[in-house]
Protein backbone atom coordinates (compact mmCIF):
# COMPACT_ATOMS: atom_id res chain seq x y z
CA UNK A 1 0.00 0.00 0.00
CA UNK A 2 2.85 2.36 0.76
CA UNK A 3 5.05 1.64 -2.19
CA UNK A 4 6.60 4.39 -4.27
CA UNK A 5 4.20 3.68 -7.03
CA UNK A 6 1.13 4.50 -4.97
CA UNK A 7 2.82 7.60 -3.59
CA UNK A 8 3.64 8.85 -7.04
CA UNK A 9 0.13 8.12 -8.15
CA UNK A 10 -1.25 10.04 -5.23
CA UNK A 11 0.86 13.11 -5.87
CA UNK A 12 -0.02 12.85 -9.49
CA UNK A 13 -3.67 12.70 -8.55
CA UNK A 14 -3.37 15.70 -6.29
CA UNK A 15 -1.53 17.68 -8.91
CA UNK A 16 -4.39 17.16 -11.26
CA UNK A 17 -2.60 14.99 -13.78
CA UNK A 18 -4.88 11.99 -13.61
CA UNK A 19 -7.89 14.21 -13.22
CA UNK A 20 -6.76 16.15 -16.24
CA UNK A 21 -7.10 13.04 -18.33
CA UNK A 22 -10.41 12.04 -16.82
CA UNK A 23 -12.27 15.28 -16.32
CA UNK A 24 -10.40 18.06 -17.99
CA UNK A 25 -8.27 19.18 -15.07
CA UNK A 26 -5.09 20.93 -16.11
CA UNK A 27 -1.89 19.00 -16.68
CA UNK A 28 1.44 19.57 -15.04
CA UNK A 29 4.23 20.95 -17.12
CA UNK A 30 7.50 19.06 -17.47
CA UNK A 31 10.64 20.08 -15.65
CA UNK A 32 13.37 21.28 -17.99
CA UNK A 33 16.65 19.42 -17.94
CA UNK A 34 18.37 22.38 -16.29
CA UNK A 35 15.90 22.40 -13.41
CA UNK A 36 17.54 20.49 -10.58
CA UNK A 37 14.51 20.56 -8.35
CA UNK A 38 14.61 22.07 -4.91
CA UNK A 39 17.90 23.52 -3.89
CA UNK A 40 17.45 23.90 -0.18
CA UNK A 41 19.60 26.90 0.54
CA UNK A 42 19.78 29.87 -1.75
CA UNK A 43 21.30 33.28 -1.29
CA UNK A 44 18.73 35.90 -2.13
CA UNK A 45 20.18 38.71 -4.25
CA UNK A 46 19.54 42.38 -3.73
CA UNK A 47 17.16 43.80 -6.34
CA UNK A 48 19.05 45.79 -8.95
CA UNK A 49 18.18 49.51 -8.84
CA UNK A 50 15.88 50.49 -11.65
CA UNK A 51 15.15 46.90 -12.66
CA UNK A 52 12.09 46.55 -14.88
CA UNK A 53 10.09 43.75 -16.44
CA UNK A 54 11.06 44.83 -19.94
CA UNK A 55 12.81 41.50 -20.63
CA UNK A 56 10.09 39.26 -19.16
CA UNK A 57 8.75 37.12 -21.99
CA UNK A 58 5.42 38.34 -23.37
CA UNK A 59 2.33 36.20 -23.69
CA UNK A 60 2.93 35.76 -27.42
CA UNK A 61 6.10 33.79 -26.67
CA UNK A 62 4.25 31.39 -24.37
CA UNK A 63 1.74 29.86 -26.74
CA UNK A 64 3.16 26.38 -26.15
CA UNK A 65 2.87 26.80 -22.39
CA UNK A 66 -0.50 28.40 -21.65
CA UNK A 67 -0.46 27.22 -18.04
CA UNK A 68 2.61 29.37 -17.41
CA UNK A 69 1.16 32.61 -18.77
CA UNK A 70 -0.33 33.75 -15.47
CA UNK A 71 2.99 33.32 -13.69
CA UNK A 72 4.72 35.48 -16.29
CA UNK A 73 1.98 38.10 -16.06
CA UNK A 74 2.26 38.23 -12.28
CA UNK A 75 6.04 38.45 -12.31
CA UNK A 76 5.79 41.25 -14.85
CA UNK A 77 3.89 43.28 -12.23
CA UNK A 78 6.52 42.96 -9.49
CA UNK A 79 10.01 42.85 -11.10
CA UNK A 80 11.58 44.75 -8.20
CA UNK A 81 10.38 42.02 -5.82
CA UNK A 82 11.18 38.99 -7.97
CA UNK A 83 14.66 40.39 -8.64
CA UNK A 84 15.34 40.08 -4.91
CA UNK A 85 14.56 36.38 -4.80
CA UNK A 86 16.96 33.51 -5.43
CA UNK A 87 15.61 30.49 -7.25
CA UNK A 88 15.30 27.12 -5.51
CA UNK A 89 15.22 25.04 -8.70
CA UNK A 90 18.95 25.09 -9.31
CA UNK A 91 18.90 27.41 -12.29
CA UNK A 92 21.21 29.83 -10.48
CA UNK A 93 24.11 27.94 -12.04
CA UNK A 94 23.01 29.01 -15.52
CA UNK A 95 25.03 31.65 -17.32
CA UNK A 96 23.52 35.11 -16.95
CA UNK A 97 21.35 34.19 -13.97
CA UNK A 98 20.87 36.90 -11.36
CA UNK A 99 17.55 36.24 -9.67
CA UNK A 100 14.20 34.51 -10.10
CA UNK A 101 13.43 37.27 -12.57
CA UNK A 102 16.13 35.79 -14.84
CA UNK A 103 14.03 32.62 -15.13
CA UNK A 104 11.31 34.65 -16.80
CA UNK A 105 13.65 36.38 -19.25
CA UNK A 106 15.74 35.18 -22.19
CA UNK A 107 14.74 31.61 -22.99
CA UNK A 108 12.09 31.84 -20.29
CA UNK A 109 12.96 28.57 -18.61
CA UNK A 110 10.20 29.26 -16.07
CA UNK A 111 7.68 28.31 -18.73
CA UNK A 112 8.73 24.68 -18.20
CA UNK A 113 9.70 24.78 -14.53
CA UNK A 114 7.02 24.37 -11.89
CA UNK A 115 9.33 25.51 -9.10
CA UNK A 116 10.04 28.79 -10.93
CA UNK A 117 6.35 29.26 -11.64
CA UNK A 118 5.38 28.44 -8.08
CA UNK A 119 7.89 30.87 -6.60
CA UNK A 120 6.71 33.63 -8.95
CA UNK A 121 3.06 33.06 -8.12
CA UNK A 122 3.73 32.79 -4.40
CA UNK A 123 5.77 36.01 -4.49
CA UNK A 124 2.86 37.70 -6.20
CA UNK A 125 0.32 36.40 -3.69
CA UNK A 126 2.43 37.41 -0.73
CA UNK A 127 3.11 40.84 -2.23
CA UNK A 128 -0.62 41.28 -2.78
CA UNK A 129 -1.12 40.39 0.87
CA UNK A 130 1.17 43.25 1.86
CA UNK A 131 4.24 41.23 2.81
CA UNK A 132 7.71 42.78 2.69
CA UNK A 133 10.50 41.42 0.50
CA UNK A 134 12.08 39.72 3.51
CA UNK A 135 8.76 38.12 4.42
CA UNK A 136 8.28 36.99 0.83
CA UNK A 137 11.78 35.48 0.81
CA UNK A 138 11.01 33.67 4.07
CA UNK A 139 7.73 32.36 2.66
CA UNK A 140 9.45 31.05 -0.46
CA UNK A 141 12.25 29.46 1.55
CA UNK A 142 9.71 27.72 3.82
CA UNK A 143 7.77 26.39 0.86
CA UNK A 144 10.55 25.51 -1.59
CA UNK A 145 13.68 25.30 0.55
CA UNK B 1 72.16 5.22 -4.29
CA UNK B 2 69.69 8.00 -4.96
CA UNK B 3 72.23 9.92 -7.04
CA UNK B 4 72.84 6.84 -9.17
CA UNK B 5 69.17 6.10 -9.65
CA UNK B 6 68.24 9.66 -10.55
CA UNK B 7 69.57 9.63 -14.15
CA UNK B 8 67.63 6.42 -14.85
CA UNK B 9 64.46 7.85 -13.37
CA UNK B 10 64.91 11.14 -15.22
CA UNK B 11 65.50 9.21 -18.42
CA UNK B 12 62.26 7.29 -17.98
CA UNK B 13 60.35 10.52 -17.44
CA UNK B 14 62.04 12.02 -20.49
CA UNK B 15 61.12 9.02 -22.63
CA UNK B 16 57.53 9.17 -21.45
CA UNK B 17 57.28 12.85 -22.33
CA UNK B 18 59.04 12.41 -25.65
CA UNK B 19 56.78 9.56 -26.69
CA UNK B 20 53.72 11.66 -25.95
CA UNK B 21 52.02 8.83 -24.07
CA UNK B 22 48.67 9.83 -22.61
CA UNK B 23 49.63 9.76 -18.95
CA UNK B 24 46.38 11.37 -17.90
CA UNK B 25 44.49 8.37 -19.21
CA UNK B 26 46.50 5.78 -17.27
CA UNK B 27 44.66 3.50 -14.93
CA UNK B 28 45.53 4.24 -11.33
CA UNK B 29 46.22 1.47 -8.87
CA UNK B 30 43.44 2.97 -6.75
CA UNK B 31 40.93 4.90 -8.80
CA UNK B 32 39.14 7.80 -7.17
CA UNK B 33 35.46 7.34 -6.36
CA UNK B 34 32.68 9.39 -4.82
CA UNK B 35 29.43 8.54 -3.12
CA UNK B 36 26.86 10.93 -1.72
CA UNK B 37 23.44 10.71 -0.20
CA UNK B 38 20.90 13.34 0.74
CA UNK B 39 18.62 12.64 3.70
CA UNK B 40 16.01 15.21 4.69
CA UNK B 41 18.06 18.00 3.16
CA UNK B 42 21.42 16.95 4.59
CA UNK B 43 24.00 15.80 2.05
CA UNK B 44 26.66 13.32 3.13
CA UNK B 45 29.52 13.03 0.64
CA UNK B 46 32.50 10.67 0.58
CA UNK B 47 35.45 11.09 -1.74
CA UNK B 48 38.05 8.33 -1.69
CA UNK B 49 40.55 6.34 -3.67
CA UNK B 50 39.57 2.69 -4.09
CA UNK B 51 42.37 0.17 -3.55
CA UNK B 52 41.91 -3.37 -4.76
CA UNK B 53 42.83 -6.49 -2.79
CA UNK B 54 44.41 -7.98 -5.95
CA UNK B 55 44.42 -11.50 -4.66
CA UNK B 56 45.78 -10.70 -1.25
CA UNK B 57 44.24 -13.09 1.22
CA UNK B 58 44.40 -10.81 4.17
CA UNK B 59 44.13 -7.09 3.63
CA UNK B 60 44.00 -6.30 7.31
CA UNK B 61 46.94 -7.56 9.28
CA UNK B 62 48.86 -7.60 6.00
CA UNK B 63 48.64 -4.62 3.67
CA UNK B 64 47.09 -2.63 6.52
CA UNK B 65 48.95 -3.46 9.70
CA UNK B 66 47.16 -3.98 12.99
CA UNK B 67 47.41 -0.94 15.20
CA UNK B 68 47.98 1.35 12.23
CA UNK B 69 46.15 4.65 11.75
CA UNK B 70 44.88 4.11 8.23
CA UNK B 71 42.70 6.09 5.86
CA UNK B 72 39.97 3.84 4.49
CA UNK B 73 40.99 4.54 0.92
CA UNK B 74 44.36 5.20 -0.67
CA UNK B 75 46.62 8.01 -1.85
CA UNK B 76 45.05 11.21 -0.52
CA UNK B 77 42.96 10.52 2.56
CA UNK B 78 39.29 9.76 2.24
CA UNK B 79 37.19 12.83 2.93
CA UNK B 80 33.75 13.17 4.48
CA UNK B 81 31.83 16.34 3.65
CA UNK B 82 28.62 17.39 5.43
CA UNK B 83 26.51 20.41 4.59
CA UNK B 84 24.68 20.27 7.93
CA UNK B 85 25.47 19.08 11.41
CA UNK B 86 24.85 15.37 11.96
CA UNK B 87 25.42 12.71 14.55
CA UNK B 88 27.50 9.66 13.70
CA UNK B 89 27.20 6.72 16.07
CA UNK B 90 25.79 9.21 18.56
CA UNK B 91 28.71 11.64 18.27
CA UNK B 92 28.07 15.21 17.11
CA UNK B 93 29.83 15.96 13.83
CA UNK B 94 29.47 19.61 12.76
CA UNK B 95 29.06 20.43 9.09
CA UNK B 96 32.35 20.68 7.26
CA UNK B 97 34.95 18.58 5.51
CA UNK B 98 37.09 16.02 7.29
CA UNK B 99 39.76 13.51 6.45
CA UNK B 100 38.69 10.05 7.60
CA UNK B 101 40.96 7.66 9.46
CA UNK B 102 40.59 4.39 11.30
CA UNK B 103 42.85 2.72 13.81
CA UNK B 104 42.52 -0.94 12.91
CA UNK B 105 42.87 -3.69 15.49
CA UNK B 106 42.77 -7.44 15.20
CA UNK B 107 40.56 -8.43 18.10
CA UNK B 108 39.02 -5.29 19.50
CA UNK B 109 37.08 -2.22 18.43
CA UNK B 110 38.50 0.06 15.79
CA UNK B 111 38.68 3.81 16.31
CA UNK B 112 37.13 6.10 13.72
CA UNK B 113 38.83 9.50 13.45
CA UNK B 114 37.50 12.56 11.65
CA UNK B 115 40.22 15.17 11.35
CA UNK B 116 39.45 18.76 10.45
CA UNK B 117 42.42 18.87 8.06
CA UNK B 118 40.78 17.37 5.01
CA UNK B 119 43.67 17.39 2.55
CA UNK B 120 46.21 14.89 3.85
CA UNK B 121 48.21 12.23 2.09
CA UNK B 122 47.71 8.74 3.43
CA UNK B 123 51.16 8.82 5.01
CA UNK B 124 50.37 12.08 6.86
CA UNK B 125 48.57 10.39 9.71
CA UNK B 126 47.17 13.09 11.97
CA UNK B 127 48.34 13.19 15.55
CA UNK B 128 45.63 13.01 18.19
CA UNK B 129 44.31 16.44 19.11
CA UNK B 130 41.23 17.80 20.90
CA UNK B 131 39.35 18.99 17.84
CA UNK B 132 39.36 15.55 16.26
CA UNK B 133 36.22 13.47 16.49
CA UNK B 134 37.07 9.97 17.67
CA UNK B 135 34.85 7.07 18.56
CA UNK B 136 34.95 3.29 18.69
CA UNK B 137 33.27 1.00 16.17
CA UNK B 138 32.94 -2.74 16.04
CA UNK B 139 33.83 -4.09 12.57
CA UNK B 140 31.83 -7.02 11.28
CA UNK B 141 33.03 -9.99 9.23
CA UNK B 142 31.46 -10.27 5.77
CA UNK B 143 32.22 -12.25 2.58
CA UNK B 144 35.29 -10.52 1.09
CA UNK B 145 35.01 -7.52 -1.20
CA UNK B 146 37.78 -7.01 -3.76
CA UNK B 147 37.56 -3.21 -4.03
CA UNK B 148 37.35 -0.93 -1.01
CA UNK B 149 33.84 0.44 -1.08
CA UNK B 150 31.89 3.09 0.77
CA UNK B 151 28.11 3.05 0.31
CA UNK B 152 24.76 3.69 1.95
CA UNK B 153 23.09 0.31 2.47
CA UNK B 154 20.25 1.77 4.55
CA UNK B 155 18.33 5.04 4.39
CA UNK B 156 15.81 6.12 6.99
CA UNK B 157 13.71 9.27 7.31
CA UNK B 158 16.12 10.52 9.96
CA UNK B 159 19.43 9.23 8.68
CA UNK B 160 21.34 6.47 6.97
CA UNK B 161 23.93 3.80 7.45
CA UNK B 162 27.21 4.79 5.84
CA UNK B 163 29.32 1.69 5.41
CA UNK B 164 32.87 0.84 4.41
CA UNK B 165 34.10 -2.59 3.42
CA UNK B 166 37.37 -3.92 2.13
CA UNK B 167 38.34 -7.54 2.28
CA UNK B 168 36.19 -9.19 4.91
CA UNK B 169 35.86 -6.22 7.27
CA UNK B 170 32.65 -4.22 7.19
CA UNK B 171 32.32 -1.02 9.22
CA UNK B 172 28.83 0.50 9.49
CA UNK B 173 28.44 4.10 10.66
CA UNK B 174 25.02 5.25 11.81
CA UNK B 175 24.41 8.81 10.57
CA UNK B 176 21.51 10.74 12.07
CA UNK B 177 20.57 14.02 10.40
CA UNK B 178 19.02 17.13 11.89
CA UNK B 179 15.29 17.13 10.99
CA UNK B 180 14.45 19.89 8.53
CA UNK B 181 11.16 20.46 10.32
CA UNK B 182 10.11 19.26 13.76
CA UNK B 183 7.21 16.84 13.75
CA UNK B 184 5.84 18.19 17.00
CA UNK B 185 4.00 21.43 17.54
CA UNK B 186 3.18 23.36 20.69
CA UNK B 187 -0.32 22.74 21.98
CA UNK B 188 -1.24 26.43 21.96
CA UNK B 189 -0.25 26.69 18.30
CA UNK B 190 -1.97 23.46 17.35
CA UNK B 191 -5.22 24.54 18.97
CA UNK B 192 -5.98 27.12 16.30
CA UNK B 193 -6.05 24.49 13.55
CA UNK B 194 -7.88 21.68 15.36
CA UNK B 195 -11.40 21.04 14.11
CA UNK B 196 -13.51 19.60 11.32
CA UNK B 197 -13.42 20.96 7.79
CA UNK B 198 -15.41 20.48 4.59
CA UNK B 199 -12.77 19.61 2.02
CA UNK B 200 -13.28 19.97 -1.73
CA UNK B 201 -11.02 19.45 -4.71
CA UNK B 202 -11.04 22.41 -7.06
CA UNK B 203 -11.88 21.74 -10.70
CA UNK B 204 -10.29 23.88 -13.38
CA UNK B 205 -13.45 25.82 -14.06
CA UNK B 206 -14.01 26.58 -10.41
CA UNK B 207 -10.41 27.66 -10.07
CA UNK B 208 -10.71 30.01 -12.98
CA UNK B 209 -13.80 31.57 -11.47
CA UNK B 210 -12.63 32.00 -7.93
CA UNK B 211 -8.85 32.17 -7.90
CA UNK B 212 -7.47 35.61 -8.66
CA UNK B 213 -4.20 33.98 -9.63
CA UNK B 214 -5.98 31.74 -12.11
CA UNK B 215 -4.23 30.26 -15.10
CA UNK B 216 -5.42 29.88 -18.63
CA UNK B 217 -8.10 27.27 -18.80
CA UNK B 218 -7.65 24.19 -20.88
CA UNK B 219 -9.92 23.83 -23.85
CA UNK B 220 -12.23 21.32 -22.22
CA UNK B 221 -12.26 22.89 -18.77
CA UNK B 222 -15.91 23.80 -19.09
CA UNK B 223 -16.64 20.12 -18.71
CA UNK B 224 -14.47 19.76 -15.64
CA UNK B 225 -16.13 18.35 -12.56
CA UNK B 226 -14.63 18.19 -9.11
CA UNK B 227 -14.34 14.87 -7.32
CA UNK B 228 -16.86 14.49 -4.51
CA UNK B 229 -16.20 16.57 -1.39
CA UNK B 230 -14.84 14.89 1.65
CA UNK B 231 -14.41 15.56 5.33
CA UNK B 232 -11.08 16.50 6.85
CA UNK B 233 -10.51 16.61 10.58
CA UNK B 234 -7.43 18.14 12.17
CA UNK B 235 -6.52 16.62 15.52
CA UNK B 236 -3.73 17.22 18.01
CA UNK B 237 -2.36 13.92 19.23
CA UNK B 238 0.89 12.97 20.96
CA UNK B 239 2.36 16.42 20.40
CA UNK B 240 1.76 16.43 16.66
CA UNK B 241 -0.91 17.71 14.31
CA UNK B 242 -2.74 15.14 12.20
CA UNK B 243 -5.18 15.30 9.33
CA UNK B 244 -7.84 12.61 9.01
CA UNK B 245 -9.62 12.23 5.70
CA UNK B 246 -13.02 10.59 5.37
CA UNK B 247 -13.04 9.15 2.81
CA UNK B 248 -9.33 9.14 2.05
CA UNK B 249 -8.42 10.36 -1.43
CA UNK B 250 -5.92 7.54 -1.78
CA UNK B 251 -5.03 4.40 0.19
CA UNK B 252 -2.58 5.22 2.93
CA UNK B 253 -3.82 8.78 3.24
CA UNK B 254 -6.52 8.14 5.82
CA UNK B 255 -4.41 9.83 8.48
CA UNK B 256 -1.49 12.08 7.64
CA UNK B 257 0.94 13.88 9.87
CA UNK B 258 0.96 17.63 9.26
CA UNK B 259 4.52 18.92 9.50
CA UNK B 260 4.79 22.64 10.14
CA UNK B 261 7.15 24.40 7.71
CA UNK B 262 6.26 27.97 8.68
CA UNK B 263 3.42 29.95 10.23
CA UNK B 264 0.18 28.37 8.99
CA UNK B 265 2.07 26.32 6.37
CA UNK B 266 2.16 22.52 6.63
CA UNK B 267 3.26 19.57 4.51
CA UNK B 268 1.20 16.35 4.70
CA UNK B 269 3.31 13.35 5.57
CA UNK B 270 2.51 9.69 5.05
CA UNK B 271 3.29 7.34 7.93
CA UNK B 272 4.06 3.65 8.01
CA UNK B 273 4.40 1.55 11.14
CA UNK B 274 4.56 4.69 13.25
CA UNK B 275 7.46 6.10 11.25
CA UNK B 276 7.59 8.89 8.70
CA UNK B 277 7.40 7.34 5.27
CA UNK B 278 7.18 10.27 2.87
CA UNK B 279 6.70 14.00 3.28
CA UNK B 280 4.72 15.41 0.38
CA UNK B 281 6.58 18.70 0.17
CA UNK B 282 5.02 19.36 -3.20
CA UNK B 283 1.62 19.71 -1.49
CA UNK B 284 1.41 22.84 0.61
CA UNK B 285 -1.41 23.12 3.15
CA UNK B 286 -1.93 26.81 3.93
CA UNK B 287 -4.30 27.60 6.80
CA UNK B 288 -6.18 30.87 6.93
CA UNK B 289 -6.05 32.06 10.51
CA UNK B 290 -7.74 35.05 12.07
CA UNK B 291 -8.00 35.83 15.77
CA UNK B 292 -6.26 32.61 16.70
CA UNK B 293 -8.61 30.33 14.82
CA UNK B 294 -8.31 28.78 11.37
CA UNK B 295 -11.34 29.36 9.18
CA UNK B 296 -10.10 26.97 6.52
CA UNK B 297 -7.16 26.06 4.39
CA UNK B 298 -5.96 25.74 0.82
CA UNK B 299 -3.90 23.01 -0.78
CA UNK B 300 -1.48 24.10 -3.48
CA UNK B 301 0.90 22.12 -5.63
CA UNK B 302 4.43 22.91 -6.74
CA UNK B 303 3.51 25.58 -9.27
CA UNK B 304 1.27 27.20 -6.63
CA UNK B 305 -1.79 25.97 -8.44
CA UNK B 306 -4.78 25.74 -6.09
CA UNK B 307 -6.11 22.18 -6.08
CA UNK B 308 -8.30 22.02 -2.96
CA UNK B 309 -9.95 24.21 -0.38
CA UNK B 310 -11.38 23.47 3.02
CA UNK B 311 -13.77 25.43 5.19
CA UNK B 312 -14.23 24.93 8.91
CA UNK B 313 -17.52 23.27 9.75
CA UNK B 314 -19.83 25.32 11.92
Amino acid sequence: MYNDSSRREFVFLCSGAILALATGFRRRTRQPASCHYHIRHVVHPEPRPGITAARVLPKEKLTDHPDAISAFEQVRQIPQIVDGIGCHCGCATRAGFYSLLSCYEGDGMAMMCEVCQGQGRLAFRLHQAGKTLDQIRAGIDARYG
Amino acid sequence: MLSRAFPVFAGMIGLALASGSPLQGQIRASERGQVSQTVDGTTIKLDYARPRARGRDSVFGGEVKWGEVWTPGANYATTLELDKDVQINGHAVPKGKYSVWMTVRADSDWTVIFDTTAKLYHTERPAEHPWQIRFAVRPERRPPLEVLTWWFPEIRPDGAILAMQWGDRYVPLNVTVTPSHPITIAANLARQYVGKYDFAWVPDSATAASDTTSHSSTADSSNAKAPPPTSFEVVFDQGSLWGIWDPAPWPGMEKVLLIRAADDLFFPTMMKDGQIYDTLADLAVEFKVANGRASGFEVRIENDDLIATATRKP
